[in-house]
Protein backbone atom coordinates (compact mmCIF):
# COMPACT_ATOMS: atom_id res chain seq x y z
CA UNK A 1 0.00 0.00 0.00
CA UNK A 2 1.63 2.97 -1.04
CA UNK A 3 1.43 5.68 -3.74
CA UNK A 4 1.62 2.42 -6.58
CA UNK A 5 -1.78 2.25 -5.11
CA UNK A 6 -3.09 5.44 -6.78
CA UNK A 7 -2.63 8.33 -8.67
CA UNK A 8 -2.71 12.59 -8.40
CA UNK A 9 -5.09 13.61 -10.85
CA UNK A 10 -4.73 17.90 -10.49
CA UNK A 11 -5.50 20.68 -7.94
CA UNK A 12 -8.99 22.63 -7.51
CA UNK A 13 -8.71 26.18 -5.46
CA UNK A 14 -12.49 25.87 -3.87
CA UNK A 15 -12.19 28.59 -2.12
CA UNK A 16 -10.38 31.76 -3.57
CA UNK A 17 -9.64 34.74 -1.91
CA UNK A 18 -6.93 35.78 -4.02
CA UNK A 19 -3.29 35.38 -4.52
CA UNK A 20 -1.86 32.22 -3.04
CA UNK A 21 1.52 34.53 -1.73
CA UNK A 22 -0.53 36.46 -0.07
CA UNK A 23 -3.11 33.75 1.62
CA UNK A 24 -2.87 31.79 4.45
CA UNK A 25 -3.34 27.71 2.20
CA UNK A 26 -5.10 25.15 3.71
CA UNK A 27 -4.38 22.07 1.26
CA UNK A 28 -7.15 19.09 1.67
CA UNK A 29 -6.48 15.62 0.59
CA UNK A 30 -8.49 12.86 -0.01
CA UNK A 31 -7.22 8.80 0.95
CA UNK A 32 -9.43 5.55 0.33
CA UNK A 33 -11.78 7.27 -2.62
CA UNK A 34 -11.43 5.22 -5.84
CA UNK A 35 -11.81 7.53 -9.04
CA UNK A 36 -15.44 6.64 -9.33
CA UNK A 37 -15.85 8.64 -5.70
CA UNK A 38 -14.08 11.38 -5.88
CA UNK A 39 -17.57 13.39 -6.34
CA UNK A 40 -18.48 11.82 -3.21
CA UNK A 41 -14.82 13.17 -1.99
CA UNK A 42 -15.20 16.82 -4.04
CA UNK A 43 -18.72 17.31 -1.53
CA UNK A 44 -16.91 16.29 1.23
CA UNK A 45 -13.95 18.80 0.76
CA UNK A 46 -16.15 21.43 0.39
CA UNK A 47 -18.23 20.26 3.28
CA UNK A 48 -15.49 21.06 5.37
CA UNK A 49 -14.61 24.19 3.81
CA UNK A 50 -18.07 25.64 4.73
CA UNK A 51 -17.83 24.40 8.00
CA UNK A 52 -14.76 26.05 8.61
CA UNK A 53 -16.50 29.26 7.30
CA UNK A 54 -18.84 29.09 10.27
CA UNK A 55 -16.83 28.11 12.53
CA UNK A 56 -15.10 30.95 15.03
CA UNK A 57 -12.45 32.39 14.68
CA UNK A 58 -12.17 30.96 10.53
CA UNK A 59 -15.44 32.97 10.34
CA UNK A 60 -13.51 36.41 10.83
CA UNK A 61 -10.64 35.13 9.32
CA UNK A 62 -11.94 33.76 6.22
CA UNK A 63 -11.10 36.44 3.70
CA UNK A 64 -7.65 35.35 4.20
CA UNK A 65 -8.09 31.84 3.75
CA UNK A 66 -7.53 30.03 0.50
CA UNK A 67 -8.64 26.60 0.59
CA UNK A 68 -7.51 23.43 -1.86
CA UNK A 69 -8.85 20.11 -3.11
CA UNK A 70 -6.51 17.95 -4.24
CA UNK A 71 -7.84 15.19 -6.27
CA UNK A 72 -6.12 11.68 -5.45
CA UNK A 73 -7.52 8.46 -6.52
CA UNK A 74 -6.73 5.28 -4.96
CA UNK A 75 -6.80 1.33 -5.86
CA UNK A 76 -9.13 0.37 -3.13
CA UNK A 77 -12.29 2.34 -1.42
CA UNK A 78 -11.76 2.41 2.25
CA UNK A 79 -9.08 2.46 4.88
CA UNK A 80 -7.46 -0.49 6.30
CA UNK A 81 -8.85 -1.38 9.96
CA UNK A 82 -6.92 -4.32 11.40
CA UNK A 83 -8.61 -7.18 12.86
CA UNK A 84 -6.46 -7.36 16.11
CA UNK A 85 -7.63 -4.21 17.19
CA UNK A 86 -10.75 -3.85 19.28
CA UNK A 87 -13.37 -3.52 16.95
CA UNK A 88 -11.71 -4.27 14.06
CA UNK A 89 -13.31 -5.46 10.57
CA UNK A 90 -10.52 -6.43 9.87
CA UNK A 91 -10.53 -4.74 5.83
CA UNK A 92 -7.81 -3.82 3.79
CA UNK A 93 -7.25 -1.03 1.58
CA UNK A 94 -4.61 -0.51 -1.37
CA UNK A 95 -4.80 3.40 -0.53
CA UNK A 96 -2.21 6.16 -2.08
CA UNK A 97 -1.81 7.66 1.58
CA UNK A 98 -2.21 4.36 3.37
CA UNK A 99 -4.87 4.72 5.65
CA UNK A 100 -5.14 2.27 8.88
CA UNK A 101 -7.26 2.66 11.84
CA UNK A 102 -6.10 1.44 15.02
CA UNK A 103 -2.08 3.21 13.90
CA UNK A 104 -1.06 1.78 17.37
CA UNK A 105 -2.50 -1.57 17.77
CA UNK A 106 -5.03 -0.52 19.92
CA UNK A 107 -7.53 1.59 19.63
CA UNK A 108 -9.12 2.11 16.47
CA UNK A 109 -10.26 5.38 16.48
CA UNK A 110 -6.53 6.79 15.85
CA UNK A 111 -6.45 6.73 12.01
CA UNK A 112 -3.50 7.65 10.46
CA UNK A 113 -1.87 8.03 7.09
CA UNK A 114 1.67 8.57 5.78
CA UNK A 115 2.26 12.34 6.75
CA UNK A 116 5.55 12.60 4.79
CA UNK A 117 3.39 12.04 1.50
CA UNK A 118 0.80 13.85 2.34
CA UNK A 119 2.85 16.81 3.02
CA UNK A 120 4.99 15.93 -0.22
CA UNK A 121 1.96 16.26 -2.38
CA UNK A 122 0.28 19.22 -0.73
CA UNK A 123 4.12 20.99 -1.17
CA UNK A 124 4.12 19.76 -4.44
CA UNK A 125 0.67 20.81 -5.72
CA UNK A 126 -0.06 24.02 -3.18
CA UNK A 127 3.47 25.29 -3.26
CA UNK A 128 2.13 28.01 -0.61
CA UNK A 129 0.58 25.26 2.00
CA UNK A 130 0.21 26.45 5.12
CA UNK A 131 -1.66 23.18 6.47
CA UNK A 132 -2.82 20.15 5.14
CA UNK A 133 -5.72 17.58 6.12
CA UNK A 134 -6.60 14.20 4.93
CA UNK A 135 -9.72 13.03 4.51
CA UNK A 136 -10.07 9.18 5.01
CA UNK A 137 -13.20 7.76 2.79
CA UNK A 138 -14.78 6.02 5.78
CA UNK A 139 -17.77 5.42 7.78
CA UNK A 140 -15.63 4.64 10.77
CA UNK A 141 -14.83 7.15 13.37
CA UNK A 142 -11.39 8.15 13.60
CA UNK A 143 -8.74 11.01 13.14
CA UNK A 144 -5.54 11.89 14.34
CA UNK A 145 -3.51 15.44 14.88
CA UNK A 146 0.06 16.50 13.95
CA UNK A 147 1.50 18.64 11.27
CA UNK A 148 -0.85 16.93 8.73
CA UNK A 149 -4.42 16.25 10.45
CA UNK A 150 -6.61 13.06 9.56
CA UNK A 151 -10.22 12.42 9.76
CA UNK A 152 -12.97 10.19 8.19
CA UNK A 153 -16.18 10.70 7.12
CA UNK A 154 -18.01 9.53 10.14
CA UNK A 155 -20.21 12.46 11.91
CA UNK A 156 -18.03 14.58 14.14
CA UNK A 157 -15.22 13.60 12.90
CA UNK A 158 -14.64 17.09 11.22
CA UNK A 159 -14.13 18.51 14.99
CA UNK A 160 -10.62 16.83 14.64
CA UNK A 161 -9.71 19.03 11.92
CA UNK A 162 -11.01 22.28 13.65
CA UNK A 163 -9.23 20.99 16.50
CA UNK A 164 -5.62 20.75 14.35
CA UNK A 165 -6.33 23.75 12.22
CA UNK A 166 -6.20 25.72 16.11
CA UNK A 167 -2.81 24.09 16.72
CA UNK A 168 -1.38 25.15 13.14
CA UNK A 169 -3.20 28.45 12.11
CA UNK A 170 -2.94 29.75 15.37
CA UNK A 171 -0.52 28.22 17.75
CA UNK A 172 -2.84 27.62 19.90
CA UNK A 173 -2.68 24.90 23.26
CA UNK A 174 -4.76 22.27 24.02
CA UNK A 175 -7.88 22.87 26.65
CA UNK A 176 -8.28 19.32 27.77
CA UNK A 177 -9.70 19.04 31.29
CA UNK A 178 -7.88 15.36 31.34
CA UNK A 179 -4.89 14.39 29.30
CA UNK A 180 -5.50 10.47 29.17
CA UNK A 181 -9.22 10.74 28.71
CA UNK A 182 -11.70 11.64 31.93
CA UNK A 183 -12.54 8.00 32.68
CA UNK A 184 -8.92 6.88 33.10
CA UNK A 185 -8.41 7.80 36.61
CA UNK A 186 -5.56 9.60 36.32
CA UNK A 187 -4.46 12.30 38.59
CA UNK A 188 -2.78 15.49 38.53
CA UNK A 189 -4.61 16.74 35.48
CA UNK A 190 -6.36 19.71 37.24
CA UNK A 191 -2.76 21.22 38.50
CA UNK A 192 -0.11 22.82 36.95
CA UNK A 193 3.60 24.25 38.30
CA UNK A 194 5.75 25.32 35.28
CA UNK A 195 6.57 28.34 34.13
CA UNK A 196 4.37 30.80 31.89
CA UNK A 197 3.24 28.49 28.53
CA UNK A 198 4.04 30.49 25.27
CA UNK A 199 0.82 30.09 23.83
CA UNK A 200 -1.82 32.80 24.05
CA UNK A 201 -4.67 30.79 25.04
CA UNK A 202 -3.26 29.16 28.47
CA UNK A 203 -1.51 31.10 31.23
CA UNK A 204 -0.28 30.14 34.82
CA UNK A 205 -1.23 33.49 35.65
CA UNK A 206 -4.63 33.36 37.68
CA UNK A 207 -4.80 37.23 37.75
CA UNK A 208 -7.35 38.44 35.30
CA UNK A 209 -5.71 42.26 35.92
CA UNK A 210 -2.57 40.88 34.40
CA UNK A 211 -3.48 37.98 32.28
CA UNK A 212 -1.77 38.13 28.77
CA UNK A 213 -5.40 38.56 27.20
CA UNK A 214 -6.87 41.09 29.97
CA UNK A 215 -8.89 43.27 27.50
CA UNK A 216 -9.24 41.32 24.44
CA UNK A 217 -12.35 40.33 23.05
CA UNK A 218 -11.89 36.33 23.19
CA UNK A 219 -15.95 35.89 23.70
CA UNK A 220 -16.18 35.00 19.87
CA UNK A 221 -12.79 33.42 19.32
CA UNK A 222 -12.73 30.50 22.25
CA UNK A 223 -12.89 29.98 25.73
CA UNK A 224 -10.56 31.52 28.20
CA UNK A 225 -8.45 29.02 30.42
CA UNK A 226 -5.52 28.70 32.56
CA UNK A 227 -3.95 25.72 33.14
CA UNK B 1 10.70 40.95 11.70
CA UNK B 2 10.51 44.63 11.26
CA UNK B 3 6.60 46.11 11.40
CA UNK B 4 7.90 47.43 7.53
CA UNK B 5 9.61 44.96 6.35
CA UNK B 6 7.18 41.94 4.34
CA UNK B 7 9.60 40.01 2.64
CA UNK B 8 8.10 38.36 -0.97
CA UNK B 9 9.74 34.97 -0.04
CA UNK B 10 9.54 32.24 2.39
CA UNK B 11 12.07 29.55 3.06
CA UNK B 12 9.96 26.29 4.15
CA UNK B 13 12.51 23.89 6.15
CA UNK B 14 11.67 20.74 6.71
CA UNK B 15 13.17 18.69 9.51
CA UNK B 16 13.43 14.58 10.86
CA UNK B 17 13.58 14.17 14.80
CA UNK B 18 14.50 10.75 16.70
CA UNK B 19 13.89 11.25 20.26
CA UNK B 20 15.15 14.91 21.10
CA UNK B 21 17.35 14.96 18.43
CA UNK B 22 16.70 17.17 15.54
CA UNK B 23 17.97 17.58 11.72
CA UNK B 24 17.23 19.90 8.88
CA UNK B 25 17.20 17.83 5.78
CA UNK B 26 15.61 20.46 3.10
CA UNK B 27 15.36 24.19 2.36
CA UNK B 28 12.99 25.32 -0.79
CA UNK B 29 12.78 28.77 -1.51
CA UNK B 30 8.99 29.75 -1.74
CA UNK B 31 7.00 33.03 -2.85
CA UNK B 32 4.66 33.09 0.08
CA UNK B 33 3.87 35.76 3.06
CA UNK B 34 5.03 34.34 6.48
CA UNK B 35 2.87 34.92 9.38
CA UNK B 36 4.01 37.83 11.79
CA UNK B 37 6.45 37.77 14.61
CA UNK B 38 5.47 36.46 17.82
CA UNK B 39 6.84 38.98 20.54
CA UNK B 40 10.82 38.94 20.32
CA UNK B 41 11.52 40.04 24.26
CA UNK B 42 9.65 38.99 27.67
CA UNK B 43 9.45 35.04 26.85
CA UNK B 44 12.23 33.91 29.23
CA UNK B 45 11.43 30.99 31.01
CA UNK B 46 8.65 29.89 29.25
CA UNK B 47 7.07 26.90 28.52
CA UNK B 48 6.32 25.48 24.76
CA UNK B 49 7.74 25.73 21.50
CA UNK B 50 9.03 28.40 19.23
CA UNK B 51 11.82 29.12 16.57
CA UNK B 52 13.36 31.95 16.28
CA UNK B 53 15.70 34.03 13.23
CA UNK B 54 18.78 35.32 14.65
CA UNK B 55 20.95 38.14 12.79
CA UNK B 56 24.89 38.28 13.12
CA UNK B 57 24.88 39.69 16.53
CA UNK B 58 22.68 36.86 17.89
CA UNK B 59 19.95 39.35 18.04
CA UNK B 60 16.35 37.59 17.70
CA UNK B 61 14.61 39.03 14.63
CA UNK B 62 11.64 37.06 14.32
CA UNK B 63 10.25 34.79 16.71
CA UNK B 64 7.01 32.14 16.06
CA UNK B 65 5.06 29.74 18.79
CA UNK B 66 4.24 26.85 17.50
CA UNK B 67 2.09 23.93 18.26
CA UNK B 68 5.32 21.56 19.32
CA UNK B 69 5.57 19.19 16.13
CA UNK B 70 7.82 16.40 17.95
CA UNK B 71 5.09 14.43 18.74
CA UNK B 72 5.79 12.35 22.25
CA UNK B 73 2.00 11.01 21.71
CA UNK B 74 -1.11 10.67 19.46
CA UNK B 75 -4.05 12.77 20.17
CA UNK B 76 -6.86 10.20 19.91
CA UNK B 77 -10.65 11.46 19.75
CA UNK B 78 -13.98 10.30 20.58
CA UNK B 79 -16.99 10.80 18.96
CA UNK B 80 -18.49 12.27 21.96
CA UNK B 81 -15.87 14.94 21.85
CA UNK B 82 -13.30 14.27 24.24
CA UNK B 83 -9.80 13.78 23.47
CA UNK B 84 -6.84 11.19 25.28
CA UNK B 85 -3.28 11.04 24.17
CA UNK B 86 -1.58 7.76 23.56
CA UNK B 87 2.08 8.02 24.14
CA UNK B 88 4.28 7.31 21.37
CA UNK B 89 7.27 4.12 21.81
CA UNK B 90 9.81 5.81 19.62
CA UNK B 91 9.06 9.31 18.64
CA UNK B 92 10.29 9.92 15.25
CA UNK B 93 9.09 11.80 12.36
CA UNK B 94 9.51 14.69 9.96
CA UNK B 95 7.86 18.44 10.78
CA UNK B 96 8.53 21.82 8.57
CA UNK B 97 8.27 25.22 9.26
CA UNK B 98 8.23 28.66 6.91
CA UNK B 99 10.65 31.24 8.23
CA UNK B 100 10.40 34.79 6.06
CA UNK B 101 13.32 35.21 3.82
CA UNK B 102 15.02 37.91 5.77
CA UNK B 103 18.50 39.50 4.91
CA UNK B 104 20.74 39.50 7.35
CA UNK B 105 19.39 36.89 9.27
CA UNK B 106 20.62 33.82 8.79
CA UNK B 107 20.15 31.66 12.10
CA UNK B 108 17.73 29.35 12.42
CA UNK B 109 17.24 28.52 16.26
CA UNK B 110 14.64 25.92 17.76
CA UNK B 111 13.62 26.51 21.16
CA UNK B 112 11.48 23.80 22.88
CA UNK B 113 10.56 22.33 26.27
CA UNK B 114 12.07 19.20 27.00
CA UNK B 115 8.59 16.15 26.72
CA UNK B 116 8.48 14.29 30.05
CA UNK B 117 9.20 10.85 30.38
CA UNK B 118 6.54 8.99 29.42
CA UNK B 119 3.92 7.49 31.57
CA UNK B 120 1.43 5.10 30.79
CA UNK B 121 -1.62 5.88 32.35
CA UNK B 122 -2.70 2.77 33.65
CA UNK B 123 -6.19 1.47 35.73
CA UNK B 124 -7.98 4.39 37.95
CA UNK B 125 -6.57 2.50 41.39
CA UNK B 126 -3.05 2.15 39.82
CA UNK B 127 -3.69 6.28 38.99
CA UNK B 128 -4.69 6.78 42.18
CA UNK B 129 -1.39 5.02 43.93
CA UNK B 130 1.09 6.68 41.24
CA UNK B 131 3.24 9.35 42.46
CA UNK B 132 2.49 13.05 41.01
CA UNK B 133 4.47 14.04 37.73
CA UNK B 134 3.66 16.32 35.20
CA UNK B 135 2.41 14.54 31.80
CA UNK B 136 3.31 17.29 29.82
CA UNK B 137 6.61 19.26 29.83
CA UNK B 138 6.64 22.59 32.15
CA UNK B 139 10.05 22.97 31.89
CA UNK B 140 11.42 26.29 30.24
CA UNK B 141 12.02 26.14 26.73
CA UNK B 142 15.73 25.49 25.68
CA UNK B 143 17.70 25.59 22.82
CA UNK B 144 17.30 21.96 20.91
CA UNK B 145 18.79 22.89 17.55
CA UNK B 146 20.60 25.49 15.83
CA UNK B 147 21.11 25.92 11.92
CA UNK B 148 22.58 28.58 9.77
CA UNK B 149 20.41 29.01 6.65
CA UNK B 150 22.88 29.62 4.24
CA UNK B 151 25.12 27.02 4.64
CA UNK B 152 25.71 24.26 1.47
CA UNK B 153 23.42 26.69 -0.09
CA UNK B 154 25.02 28.05 -3.76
Amino acid sequence: MSTFDGMILGVTKIVDHGRDTKRWNLAILGDGYQAGELTSYAGDAQELANCLQTTPPFDTLWPAINVHRVDVSSTDSGADDPASCPGGSGATASTYFDATFCSDQQVQRLLTVNAVTARNVATAQVPQVNMTIVIVNSAIYGGSGGQVAVFSKAPGADEIAIHEMGHTAFGLADEYSCFAGCSSGETGHDSYTGGEPAQPNVTANGDPATIKWAGADRGRHGRTHHL
Amino acid sequence: MPEHEQPRYALRVTFEYEGAQVRMISRQRVEMTSLPSHARDGYERHVGFWYELRDATNKTVYRRVIHNPIQADYEVFSSEGSVARRPIANPRGTFEIVVPELTGAPHLVLYGTPHPPTVRVGSPSAEAARPFVPRVGTEPAREIARFNLLEGLP
